[in-house]
């Protein structure tokens, strides 16, 4: 397909009315890869934020469970706990990091543009109404335990439409790493952003559809005779096994591959031991595919498997690798802790205490397996994309605003993000083990856990500032009238860094040929040893 | 800044030569039409295992037929040689034998959808009386749609070859449209199997 992503400009041929009308058709009718991956991240970014606030009302009610306090009843509760959860992934994680994804992936491996640009398109305006639907259908008592039958079907049909709008954008990209890559780039000399959307992206493809399936259950039996799966108890137990691990791990993939590209430019110094990294990320991808352990697979709960403990256990085996080839880079280069470094660092540090959790979880005799113990995990770990989107922002904010996010807002927003994700697993992991259970109602709470949901409140407060603090410094950042940003003030490795910020309509003016992993650095010291 | 500049200035560059990119993506998307289907396999099989464990018996006042599915599989099944017929005449620069094969090929599909709209009328199966009637109509719904789509994308690429778009030797979309093809063929055989051979 012909890339024909934005109109070139004709100098001297605008005229009043194309002044007018273009803004509104540079957003409404574009396949600039750059325009929808912002649109997605931006959206993203709000609905992060609509999200965060309902873990917050879910937690508040979860301080004194026998009653409902902003809200009216249990059954509201529930709603707003399956918006929080499936918001977080469907809403907020994913479709940011797609956004980011779509926007520097074709930078990265020195593509004009994403592999089908209209694709791309149609794929933010699928998740986009999908996302409307979805708030709407919450808005008249839908969603699972919902009592407003046609509310309960726009959930599963917007739900259906956010994730067919996902793996559009997945598709895109994936395809763009496989078939666009810059003349000389093979796979090992591409950037671990990319390498771990190719990872993330596959794992996507892989999970997101059987989910796909399951709401294809939901929408019919709901329908028509309400037999088993359509029957509004029994929802939030077919689709919640997304949320849970090993399946909720695959939104923290592109992560790693975030802190790999951010660290060695940070620290002055090219990556250590690169291969073993992108085996480290495929790795950690692998582990996380979880579409196995639905319970409509297993008759058995899926926690006693030897798989779901194996899957578990060797989960924190790729993530020491790939944090001790950057412990090595740091040793070679300098620890300079920039905003996007700390964000990388305890994104990793903070996935590493997801990962071992999630082993504590595994081990039959913590019988913390279906306690809300796995709510913490889901939560840390969505947290966690949350901190990897952060340290993305700080280090390609020129690049993808032309302005720099003000460093200590990256900090700040970085450290207040941890601190809630550590919060929410260890608030949750302690209730677990006093057998409280992963529903936010009915429950009859002792001491230590009423204890331990204000902790979760806290967690969930302190993130979402942390993301407030962070969007509130983007947008004065690039609303404001401050310096425009260099085009590679960081002195980058890989091939975004040499072309403008923001880049030109198609990116580059002729396609680099690439002969190493860190193009940009052997070109700036070429009597390096590239290997 | 100077090298920056330079990199990026001037005219768009020259289209790369990418030959894969839309085979990529129909992989991409088919391996996620295999895993749609295979995860609402997964629970039928799962559902029917302890169905038959516990009662010994998975279709209730319904009388599942064979004659109808097992027109579709041959029908598919023949309809993947002409499909791979017609690319191999494109490629071999064959546009008459081609444009017959591309026909063949959607006169095929066409007669599959007969059948299985055929198969659902036969089958009288009520789609609220039982949860073996969800899986059954989720199932061959979601293939159904899957068999539409490879028809349309093969009535796509065969009208971009009548027009003319690709080189003759060198016709990836077709490829593509051939390979969604037959993962749909391959599908609907492992559908055909699971649901109505061994019932």
């Amino acid at each position: 397909m012909t890339a024909t992503a934005t109109r070139p400009a004709t100098a001297g041929s605008t005229t009043d009315h194309d002044e007018v009308a273009a803004p509104t058709q540079s957003i409404l009718g574009t396949a600039d890869h750059k325009t929808v991956g912002l649109l997605f991240l931006g959206t993203g970014l709000l609905y992060l934020v609509v999200s965060l606030v309902a873990g917050l009302v879910v937690g508040f009610e979860r301080l004194d469970p026998s009653t409902a306090d902003l809200l009216t009843n249990d059954t509201d509760v529930l709603q707003v706990f399956a918006l929080s959860q499936l918001g977080l992934l469907l809403l907020g994680v994913l479709p940011m990091l797609l956004g980011l994804a779509l926007y520097l992936v074709p930078l990265q491996v020195g593509a004009p543009a994403i592999a089908f640009p209209r694709a791309a398109a149609a794929a933010l305006w699928t998740w986009l109404l999908g996302s409307a639907m979805q708030l709407a259908s919450f808005g008249i008592n839908g969603g699972p335990w919902g009592g407003e039958p046609d509310g309960v079907e726009l959930w599963a049909t917007s739900t259906f439409l956010l994730i067919l709008g996902l793996l559009l954008a997945t598709v895109c990209v994936v395809t763009t790493v496989v078939a666009h890559r810059a003349p000389g780039m093979t796979l090992r000399r591409t950037p671990l952003l990319s390498w771990s959307m190719l990872v993330a992206g596959a794992i996507w493809l892989a999970t997101l559809p059987v989910l796909l399936g399951d709401l294809l259950l939901i929408a019919i039996d709901h329908a028509n005779g309400r037999l088993a799966f359509g029957l509004n108890t029994e929802m939030w137990g077919q689709v919640s096994w997304v949320l849970l691990a090993p399946a909720v791990l695959m939104a923290t993939i592109p992560v790693l591959g975030i802190a790999g590209d951010v660290i060695p430019v940070h620290a002055k110094a090219r990556q250590r031991f690169h291969d073993g990294v992108l085996v480290a990320i495929g790795g950690f991808g692998i582990l996380t595919f979880g579409a196995w352990s639905r319970p409509l697979l297993a008759s058995e709960p899926v926690d006693d498997s030897v798989l779901y403990q194996g899957m578990a256990m060797l989960a924190a085996l790729p993530l020491l690798l790939a944090l001790g080839a950057w412990i090595d880079t740091f040793r070679q280069g300098s620890l300079r802790l920039t905003g996007p470094v700390l964000a990388s660092l305890l994104a990793v540090l903070g996935l590493l205490d997801v990962v071992g959790t999630g082993i504590a979880i595994a081990i039959p005799q913590t019988e913390l397996a279906g306690t809300t113990a796995v709510n913490g995990v889901a939560g840390a770990a969505l947290l966690i994309g949350v901190l990897g989107v952060l340290a993305a922002l700080g280090h390609w904010s020129p690049k993808l605003f032309g302005r720099s996010v003000p460093d200590g807002a990256v900090k700040l927003g970085a450290v207040l993000v941890t601190a809630g994700a550590v919060a929410v697993l260890s608030g949750e992991l302690v209730a677990g083990l006093y057998d409280q259970g992963p529903l936010p109602v009915g429950a009859d709470l002792r001491d230590t856990a009423e204890a331990m949901a204000v902790v979760v409140l806290a967690g969930w407060a302190l993130a979402t500032l942390g993301v407030v603090v962070v969007a509130a410094a983007l947008l004065t950042a690039t609303l404001g009238e401050g310096e425009p940003a260099d085009d590679d003030p960081w002195g980058g490795h890989t091939l975004e860094w040499a072309t403008t910020s923001p880049p030109p309509p198609h990116n580059f003016a002729e396609v680099p040929l690439v002969t190493s992993a860190a193009p940009l650095l052997d070109a700036s010291s070429p009597e390096e040893d590239a290997s | 800044m100077a090298e920056t500049a330079a990199l990026t200035a001037g005219a768009p560059p020259a289209p790369v030569e990418r030959p894969r990119v839309t085979l990529v993506g129909t992989t991409l998307v088919a391996g996620a039409c295999g895993m749609l289907l295979a995860g609402l396999l997964g629970t039928y099989l799962s559902l029917r295992a302890e169905a038959l464990a516990t009662s010994g018996e998975w279709f209730t006042d319904v009388t599942v037929k064979l004659p109808s599915p097992s027109i579709v599989a041959v029908s598919l099944g023949m309809s993947v040689v002409v499909a791979h017929w017609a690319l191999w005449s494109f490629n071999h620069r064959d546009r008459r034998n081609g444009y017959v094969a591309l026909a063949l090929t959607l006169a095929l599909g066409a007669a599959s959808v007969n059948s299985v709209i055929y198969n659902w009328t036969q089958m009288g199966f009520a789609v609220d009386a039982q949860v073996q009637a969800v899986l059954v109509y989720a199932i061959t719904g979601a293939h159904f749609v899957m068999l539409l789509a490879a028809m349309g994308f093969v009535a796509l690429m065969g009208l971009r070859a009548l027009g003319g778009q690709f080189h003759l030797g060198q016709s990836d979309g077709l490829a593509a449209a051939v390979l969604f093809w037959d993962a749909m063929v391959a599908a609907y055989l492992v559908i055909w199997y699971a649901v109505y051979i061994t019932r």
